[in-house]
């Protein structure tokens, strides 16, 4: 059974880019354009990986972390944030709502590639 | 700076004013007709020489490129009455250009202030910017931007189809970064990202915005301290002619970029409220492309 991913980003470009790069690999991709459409996919669903911005309309993406980490069965989600922000202040915010890994933009798709096959085993 | 040579091109109404400004600079001035021009006429040791476009920009284009080839160590002032395409900016590369249509009685403090070191950016932050800026986007979409940087004030033209606007404001600076193009020029860029796929218009000009974030994120990369940041605001989207008015301090700096393959333009306004580089050994920013596990 493919394993599902998650593309929460407001850029019609990345979602995009990641999900035909993601699907090329083997995974299931499913997308959402902020924070808000991002966890109500997650209440109906389980993805086994969730790929986040940060600065997205609406929702700030370490909120949308917090909140995602606190819905049932997301507690032990991976989470990756791909975005421009480098400081390690934020990335410090970020580890504190339970992001993963890091990668700031652009991703290099092998190195995004072992480090999701670390996390999924795939 | 005195003793210093700079020469005056202009038309011969335009000369007196022209010369009259650099004398106040303190250089030795020799004024030369724009229609008498030679490039013999800039011995070595010329430090300066300063432009007018006046009634004839085609004109200006031919000497500063002229100049960039056969004296490129002599930096060139460029006066435009108007403000020109950005692809003569990133063709002909002047250091300095001074609006006199915009502020003429200001124009030239910005100028002077360059000369004299004063105020502004030091330039091997201008150069580290430019440099992150290129590389970034030329890693993340394949477009490769020759960029330079202006100590203007200045205005622009938006005449493409595709533009998006990216407003930014931080601890210590403001401003904004502009991606334009035509749509042929965005969805070559998109179908190396996304190949298979006919994007519409709003996609490229969030592919646009894509860019100018990026181009955001190596900015604050080059120019922030590690404890600061800056606030992206909500791109601004524009499918029609418009025009911008920068109003720059001498700390102010304009970087304009073309793209020819492409024929995609980038444009960065940033103004400091103060202006600190830092320690390029400094790694206290992550890493673009890299996965850093938190």
């Amino acid at each position: 059974m493919k394993k599902t991913i998650l593309v929460v980003d407001d850029s019609a470009t990345v979602r995009q880019q990641l999900s035909v790069f993601l699907s090329g690999n083997g995974f299931q991709v499913e997308s959402a354009d902020g924070g808000d459409s991002a966890l109500n996919l997650c209440r109906s669903k389980k993805f086994d990986l969730v790929i986040t911005d940060l600065n997205m309309q609406g929702m700030y993406g370490i909120t949308f972390i917090g909140q995602l980490k606190k819905l049932p069965g997301y507690a032990a989600t991976p989470v990756f944030v791909l975005t421009t922000e480098s400081t390690r202040d934020v990335m410090e915010k970020g580890k504190a709502a339970g992001a993963t890994a890091w990668n700031v933009k652009p991703f290099r798709p092998d190195i995004l590639m072992k480090g999701i096959q670390k996390v999924l085993g795939a | 700076m005195n003793g210093r040579v700079a020469i005056a091109i202009a038309n011969e109404a335009s000369l007196p004013r022209v010369t009259s400004a650099l004398s106040a600079l303190g250089f030795d001035v020799r004024a030369t007709p724009i229609n008498t021009w030679d490039v013999t006429h800039v011995p070595d040791g010329t430090y300066v020489v300063a432009i007018d476009e006046g009634s004839c920009p085609s004109a200006a284009v031919k000497i500063l490129m002229e100049l960039r080839r056969e004296r490129p160590g002599v930096r060139v002032i460029w006066i435009v009455q108007r403000d020109v395409s950005l692809h003569s900016f990133a063709e002909c590369q002047p250091d300095y250009v001074v609006s006199d249509a915009i502020d003429p009685d200001r124009g030239w403090d910005d100028v002077a202030a360059r000369l004299q070191g004063k105020g502004g950016m030091a330039d091997v932050l201008v150069d580290r910017l430019l440099e992150s800026v290129r590389e970034g986007l030329d890693n993340a979409f394949g477009v490769s931007f020759s960029l330079h940087a202006l100590y203007v004030r200045a205005a622009s033209d938006i005449e493409t189809t595709v533009t998006t606007l990216l407003p930014f404001m931080g601890d210590t600076c403001g401003g904004h970064l502009l991606v334009s193009g035509e749509p042929a020029g965005f969805t070559d860029v998109w179908q190396r990202l996304v190949p298979g796929t006919e994007p519409e218009l709003w996609e490229l000009q969030d592919l646009a915005g894509e860019m100018a974030n990026l181009a955001l994120g190596r900015v604050s990369d080059a120019l922030l301290q590690p404890s600061s940041s800056i606030t992206m605001g909500l791109p601004i989207y524009m499918t029609k002619s418009t025009s911008l008015l920068y109003r720059a301090t001498s700390s102010g700096i304009v970087i304009r970029g073309y793209a020819p393959e492409s024929r995609l333009s980038l444009e960065v306004f940033l103004k400091f409220a103060d202006v600190t580089a830092t320690d390029p050994s400094d790694d206290s920013r992550a890493l673009g492309g890299v996965l850093h596990w938190i």
